[in-house]
């Protein structure tokens, strides 16, 4: 009964009108990068520690009474720890001066604490705000690839336009620093992350948004069905995500872009179009720093579990990415996305499994072409981006990239790709920030090293093997594959059969072209009117491997 | 020092495309503004075996620059049936930046379509990649030439049938 009820809530939130947008990201900058100068500089920066103390703003979904009600449901028993827990929440509820987090937001000083007690957030307000808005109508600036998109100004006077809960923290200087709403704690009150539930019902693009918001620390709440990104945080120097719960946004659960010094853990992200979590456009560290730290995350049931377009300098480890179409991708596919090529990240003590979800079959297909206001399940993730279904890790144009000590079992095509990418696909960057040579086209994928991973065994032990362990298009050079370990009786799998060991790898290849063109053909796909482009095995889900 | 490689890399492709069953004899069948720069290959693909792949570089012989959508390439049998299929002027796989589900108002900017092979500029003597593919249906009549509109390009037999 209760499932029902809530099948039936989240079915009529999908059934509101949408926001139909093409959405392309204003020229970013990452906080090191001197534009003047045009260079990088010392990264300089932290992400943000934990307060209990310190200046805070109470919000109270429906006001304090209701809120008492909720609190003592929610932290109800007799236990010493339970009163004691129960008491302080009832305290705090009596100094709620906010009904809304963004009017929390909007009142809060630098440094400030803003605790939500338990409920459902809506934020109406926000909502009314018009997208796009005539007050801002010459704010909009050229993107990348030639589009109008809003500008920093454009989010600073009209916060709410594209968000629901907006971070808007430069001031009128022409920094790119944080000025004001700078390290801001935003926190949930409740036991668990789902007492306090942040509701976008796909009205905006984003339900919160955290730009130029540096020292951003964002902890304990359930955040939901945003049009583009539950979580988006760009150009901020300082940034942390702690037991969040992130679901059913149309494209991204969590998503960091041109942003450093940031942490993402404890986060629960599921049935996502396109990824649980992506540290896109991640700091360039260029393997001698990772700025980007993921850990504790369970990203399951999405498109992708964890992507990033350009994601540097990310350490991800001791997560899961399961049950998603594919674990792990990252690229250098897309253009507007400054950081190009990828390169160093690092995937170590992560178990990537399972991830064969079928959401390119007919039944799929036939849904997600109906519009989105018409799509009535909320249990079904329509793809917004092609990917190879039963996938572990695909790393596609990908340099000095480390895969190391993980769990990779029960893929059905292949436990890790490695592919490369032409400089030519990246398309430009005025900003500077990317190494886009157009007279070499062979610069990526090179130096990518998978050592001491459990393949196709789970950490019982057990076999479950994947369709093959390691697929690569045999271009670039210096990748190597060394101490990679099968289950009892069985020996790693992989296409090519021999693969070059580390640490000295792979001379300088072109590439196998039979396996390289068999993946251009995927880039015909489209959900409307090429669901199942000729000569791309992507969207056919793979026989389980015996 | 890569950029002194790269010369070298390009001649190694075409040494490997020409092993694949090429030579620069391709363009002899061609006629109109693009031709072969290189014999093309057909392979049937590995885990589809009715689907039949075609890897390419066109170059544009006419002293006009050549603009072509991919979608207007069309694969014809002897007979001039038409097959259907996929084309895209890639060698490799391409992301686009807008998700396919919901395309920019206006449309997709010409320079992502160039980018993601959409589209094709070609000025005269220069080159571009060509993929198109197609499902090879039993006792069907497979494509011998693609109409690219101004002429036509022969199809090879494929190199792992």
């Amino acid at each position: 009964m209760g499932r029902a009820v809530v099948l039936l809530a989240l079915g009529c939130a999908l059934l509101l009108p949408a926001v139909a947008l093409g959405h392309a990201e204003r020229p970013a900058y990452y906080p090191n990068w001197d534009k003047e100068n045009q260079r990088f500089l010392e990264p300089v920066g932290e992400v943000p520690q934990y307060r209990t103390r310190g200046p805070s703003r109470v919000v109270c979904a429906g006001g304090r009474a209701a809120t008492a009600k909720r609190i003592k449901r929610i932290f109800k028993g007799n236990s010493r720890k339970m009163r004691r827990l129960r008491a302080k929440r009832l305290e705090i509820n009596q100094r709620c001066r906010y009904r809304t987090i963004q009017a929390a937001v909007d009142a809060a000083k630098n440094g400030d604490r803003i605790l939500i007690m338990p409920g459902v957030y809506r934020e109406e307000p926000s909502r009314r705000a018009p997208e796009p808005d005539p007050a801002c109508k010459d704010l909009y600036v050229e993107s990348e690839n030639g589009t109008m998109v809003a500008s920093y100004e454009y989010q600073r006077q009209c916060p709410n336009a594209q968000n629901l809960i907006a971070i808007v923290g430069d001031g009128p200087d022409p920094d790119r620093k944080c000025d004001d709403k700078c390290n801001l704690q935003i926190e949930g009150m409740g036991r668990k992350p789902s007492d306090v539930r942040i509701v976008g019902e796909r009205s905006k693009l984003n339900v919160i948004r955290a730009d130029r918001a540096d020292g951003i620390y964002l902890k304990n709440f359930e955040v939901e069905l945003s049009d583009f990104n539950n979580i988006y945080i760009i150009e901020t120097n300082g940034f942390r995500i702690d037991s969040v719960i992130s679901h059913d946004s149309r494209e991204y659960g969590v998503l960091s872009f041109a942003s450093d010094h940031g942490l993402y853990e404890h986060i629960d992200a599921y049935r996502n179009g396109d990824s649980g979590v992506y540290p896109g456009s991640g700091p360039e560290g260029h393997c001698k720093r990772y700025g980007i730290e993921i850990r504790y995350v369970d990203s399951h049931d999405n498109n992708i579990g964890y992507s990033g377009t350009a994601g540097n300098g990310v350490w991800a480890h001791h997560n899961k990415f399961h049950h998603n179409a594919a674990g792990i991708t990252t690229d250098s596919f897309a253009s507007g996305h400054p950081g190009m090529p990828q390169d160093c990240a690092k995937w170590e003590h992560n178990e990537i499994y399972s991830n064969n979800k079928d959401l390119f079959n007919a039944e799929m297909d036939a849904y997600c072409k109906r519009p989105i206001e018409e799509r009535d399940d909320p249990e079904k993730v329509c793809p917004t981006f092609q990917t190879p279904v039963g996938t572990g890790i695909l790393i596609a144009g990908g340099n000095g990239n480390i895969t190391r000590n993980n769990y990779i079992w029960d893929n059905w095509r292949a436990g890790v790709m490695l592919m490369f990418v032409p400089a030519l696909l990246r398309g430009s960057d005025s900003t500077g920030q990317s190494e886009n040579n157009l007279l070499d086209q062979f610069d990526t994928s090179h130096r990518n090293k998978f050592v001491d991973n459990f393949m196709g065994v789970t950490p019982d032990g057990e076999r479950d093997p994947n369709g093959v362990d390691f697929w690569w298009d045999e271009e670039g050079e210096g990748n190597c594959w060394s101490g990679n370990k099968a289950a009892p009786g069985s020996r790693i799998k992989s296409d090519p059969a021999v693969l070059p060991s580390c640490p000295q790898g792979s001379p300088m290849s072109v590439g196998n072209v039979v396996k390289i063109a068999s993946q251009a053909t995927c880039a015909t796909w489209d959900p409307i009117e090429n669901t199942d482009p000729p000569g791309c095995d992507w969207f056919t889900r793979p026989r389980e491997p015996k | 020092m890569r950029a002194r490689l790269v010369p070298a890399l390009v001649a190694a492709a075409s040494l490997a495309l020409t092993a694949c069953g090429g030579s620069d004899q391709g363009e002899a069948n061609a006629a109109g503004d693009l031709v072969w720069a290189k014999k093309p290959i057909v392979f049937v693909h590995e885990t589809l075996p009715n689907d039949r792949v075609l890897s390419g570089e066109v170059r544009n012989d006419s002293l006009r620059q050549v603009r072509i959508d991919a979608k207007d390439l069309r694969l014809l049998t002897a007979d001039g049936e038409e097959v259907d299929g996929s084309a895209v002027f890639l060698q490799t796989y391409a992301h686009q930046l807008f998700p396919p589900t919901r395309p920019p108002k206006g449309g997709i900017p010409e320079k992502e379509l160039l980018r993601l092979g959409i589209k094709a500029k070609i000025d005269p003597g220069k080159t571009a990649p060509l993929t198109m593919s197609w499902r090879q249906r039993r006792g069907e009549d497979p494509p011998v030439r693609i109409d690219t509109g101004t002429g036509s390009l022969p199809i090879p037999e494929p190199i792992n049938r």
